[in-house]
């Protein structure tokens, strides 16, 4: 695995994290509520679904098609759930902050 | 989940239609659906900071911008690229002198519709419509041989355009020379000789155009 792949980008981070929060109910409108209620981030559905298929295609999120319901004018859904590999680069990525975390103290001069 | 208002609400069609031209096939349904879904949560909502259509504008525009260059790149850089050749003509032709030096519609009459009738003559009415659906609409299911006819037409038609130029720009000469005598010759040859020249530029100027385009279908289709 390269270097690249290893390693995840701050919001891919992001991105799978809110897709374990919401488990079974992981989807685009879901997703981007998430990300706006949670940290305040307002993300194009068009930016999100690019990092979703890039995720998708490192192999650490798996998707499955789910119902169409009237409320989406009778779309279906695209499900996500990660993978073992995604969780995997999470607890990587997360071991690698906290180690670079450790002895850094912030001074806030305001 | 929010209640969902009892009429159901219409999101903007014009945006709705740019974005699901851009978006590629196999997401197409999912987002289009995600974000109506959302305006539906937002129309049915009160006391909101934004408006539900100029939200779904806003998004439509942004996933848009995201996915053009991605999914219409070749279609994006042909416009750019006609653009560029236009604004260097138009700027060319204003260093020159006026504009109007340069417009002189007997002249493109003798060019362009006869180059476009030899054009479908050559292939067909279908070709020619198709060569500009080609030039302007990425496809993916498009047979070979719509693509030769599409070919044919671009390569007929620029190529008798620049010999129509030819031509009648022959035709000019020998008029001029038939008519003007020596008296007069100093005050009347300068602006015969410019506008028997017209037909030529145009005839090359579709060439160009036509090429691009020719070269576009291929790059793309072949």
């Amino acid at each position: 695995m390269s270097n690249k792949e290893k390693y995840l980008g701050e919001f891919e981070h992001i991105l799978l994290l809110a897709l374990l929060k919401l488990d079974k109910q992981a989807y685009g409108t879901k997703i981007r509520q998430l990300l706006q209620q949670t940290i305040e981030r307002d993300v194009a559905i068009g930016a999100l679904y690019a990092t979703l298929e890039r995720l998708e295609k490192k192999g650490l999120i798996k998707s499955s098609l789910g119902e169409s319901t009237p409320e989406r004018g009778g779309r279906a859904k695209r499900y996500f759930r990660v993978s073992a590999k995604g969780k995997q680069a999470l607890t990587r990525s997360r071991s690698a902050i906290d180690k670079m975390w450790q002895g850094v103290t912030l001074r806030c001069l305001s | 989940m929010s209640k969902l208002p009892n009429n159901i609400p219409t999101p903007p069609i014009i945006a709705e239609k740019i974005l699901a031209w851009v978006l590629p096939a196999d997401i197409r349904e999912q987002l289009l659906g995600d974000l109506y879904e959302e305006f539906c949560q937002m129309c049915g909502q009160e006391n909101l900071k934004l408006d539900p259509k100029r939200w779904f504008w806003r998004q439509c525009i942004r996933s848009a911008l995201f996915y053009m260059w991605k999914q219409k790149g070749g279609l994006m850089a042909f416009i750019i690229s006609i653009f560029i050749f236009l604004a260097v003509t138009l700027m060319g032709m204003i260093l020159g002198g006026r504009l109007e030096m340069f417009i002189d519609w007997p002249s493109l009459i003798l060019v362009i519709p006869p180059a476009l009738a030899f054009g479908i003559a050559a292939s067909s009415v279908d070709a020619y419509k198709n060569s500009i659906r080609l030039s302007f609409v990425d496809q993916q299911d498009v047979q070979e041989k719509e693509v030769l006819g599409a070919c044919q037409f671009l390569r007929v038609t620029g190529n008798t355009a620049v010999l129509l130029g030819v031509f009648t720009t022959f035709i000019g000469w020998v008029a001029m020379a038939s008519n003007i005598d020596a008296a007069e010759f100093s005050g009347v040859f300068g602006p015969a000789f410019a506008v028997s020249v017209l037909t030529l530029m145009y005839g090359i100027m579709m060439k160009i155009l036509c090429y691009t385009a020719e070269q576009k279908i291929q790059f793309r289709y072949s």
